[in-house]
């Protein structure tokens, strides 16, 4: 995470979030300042919440029915709702790297639903590095120079 | 016969005696420019092309030649150029189908091109090499059907406010998101003026009527109705969040806890 920090505050790397994750981090025991704080760090230029709107919600869906359909032998397990659209955000804002630990045990699926990581590379037809938070996953994606012009 | 030339042939109404008006002459050239610009622009990756007029003429019809200029060591692209210009609005007038590489923009160029035949001007055509291609009121008919009507949402956008015009029928400025997005245009109504002007050159996020043309991915305009200035110094940071809340999740893993919580 240091390393993300520093390529972040020089300006090297801005984290994309769909606008959900404020309502999943605010669901934790956050104390009560940090609660207002926190959708504030969205004003900031390296950090950029994305709205759910009708064409993420509609590449979200199709991702999901992709899985169900697909006949790979998950099928028809399927995204979870917010993982579906934490994905066509990352896609549609042509994001260099999709960074989560879910699937990090290496399972493919987990009850009802498939996880991340193992869709690394290909989510549905669409091209999509999906990587854990490490040192050495961070330097490789990034785009530089991103805020140079406007 | 020139392999590179593309030239245009412009008649005027009868009661005109087949002239062209001077304004409506340079309307469609306007509109020629742009397109033969957005081809330019499409067969070179993205590089913009500029044209020499090779030829000019009022002969009764008014025709102007034209042809990309190539610098010393660039890639050839003229041929790509000429053919791309052709088939293009051959797929549009003939077939109603426009190429996956043509955005809604350039597609309102190519609308733009053909809205005044038959109305302002009686005829034009493009000559390539002797073939001929008229342009009909099918072009502009077909460019609407495949632009369709606009889809519309309540939203947001994120990014810096630039190029405000305060004057004119449409009060607007432009978003530039940070992730590499294309600018929207915002358009605002006059009680938004000083807030507008406030924003300028400020990273805000606005809210409203967000527009999207049916072919494209991102929105295109943002009807304003309310603007969130972000001053940068007065915001936390991300190192203002770590560590504060160890027990955030209850001793589960964030990671476990996010699936917990979406399964919920």
């Amino acid at each position: 995470m240091n390393e993300m920090e520093r390529l972040v505050k020089k300006g090297d790397m801005v984290i994309v979030t769909s606008a959900i994750t404020i309502a999943e981090v605010l669901s934790t025991n956050m104390p009560a300042d940090k609660r207002i704080d926190f959708p504030r760090l969205f004003g900031r230029r390296e950090h950029v919440l994305i709205d759910v709107d009708r064409r993420v919600a509609v590449h979200a869906a199709q991702y999901r029915d992709h899985y169900v359909t697909c006949g790979d032998q998950y099928a028809p397990k399927t995204l979870d709702g917010a993982d579906s659209i934490h994905l066509a955000t990352a896609v549609r804002e042509k994001c260099d790297a999709f960074y989560t630990f879910d699937g990090i045990d290496g399972k493919h699926v987990e009850r009802r639903v498939r996880k991340l990581l193992q869709l690394n590379n290909q989510v549905a037809s669409d091209s999509l590095t999906i990587v854990a938070p490490s040192l050495n996953t961070i330097a490789q994606p990034v785009r530089s120079g991103l805020f140079k012009n406007p | 016969m020139n392999e590179f030339r593309l030239t245009l042939r412009l008649q005027g109404k009868e009661e005109n005696g087949g002239d062209v008006l001077f304004n409506d002459f340079i309307k469609q050239l306007e509109a020629f420019k742009i397109i033969l610009a957005d081809a330019g622009r499409r067969v070179s990756g993205g590089k913009t092309v500029e044209f020499k007029v090779v030829e000019l003429s009022h002969n009764s019809p008014a025709m102007v030649g034209v042809e990309p200029i190539v610098g010393k060591g660039e890639p050839d692209y003229r041929a790509a150029w000429r053919k791309r210009i052709i088939d293009d609005i051959e797929s549009i007038q003939d077939r109603g189908v426009a190429p996956d590489d043509m955005g809604t923009i350039e597609l309102e160029h190519v609308e733009q091109f053909g809205s005044m035949v038959g109305d302002e001007l009686s005829e034009a055509t493009i000559l390539v090499d002797g073939r001929e291609i008229p342009v009909s009121p099918r072009l502009k008919k077909n460019v609407k059907q495949i632009v369709g009507e606009d889809e519309y949402s309540k939203g947001s956008l994120t990014g810096m406010l630039e190029a405000i015009n305060v004057h004119g029928d449409e009060l607007a400025f432009w978003i530039y998101p940070p992730t590499g997005r294309s600018k929207v245009r915002c358009v605002f109504p006059e009680a938004f003026k000083d807030r507008a002007l406030v924003a300028f050159e400020k990273y805000v996020t606005v809210y409203g009527w967000v527009r999207f043309k049916q072919r494209d991915s991102h929105a295109y305009r943002i009807d304003i109705e309310e603007i969130e200035i972000h001053e940068q110094d007065d915001l936390p940071t991300l190192a203002d969040f770590k560590g504060i809340a160890p027990d955030a999740t209850g001793g589960i893993e964030p990671h476990r806890y996010a699936r917990a919580f979406r399964s919920a």
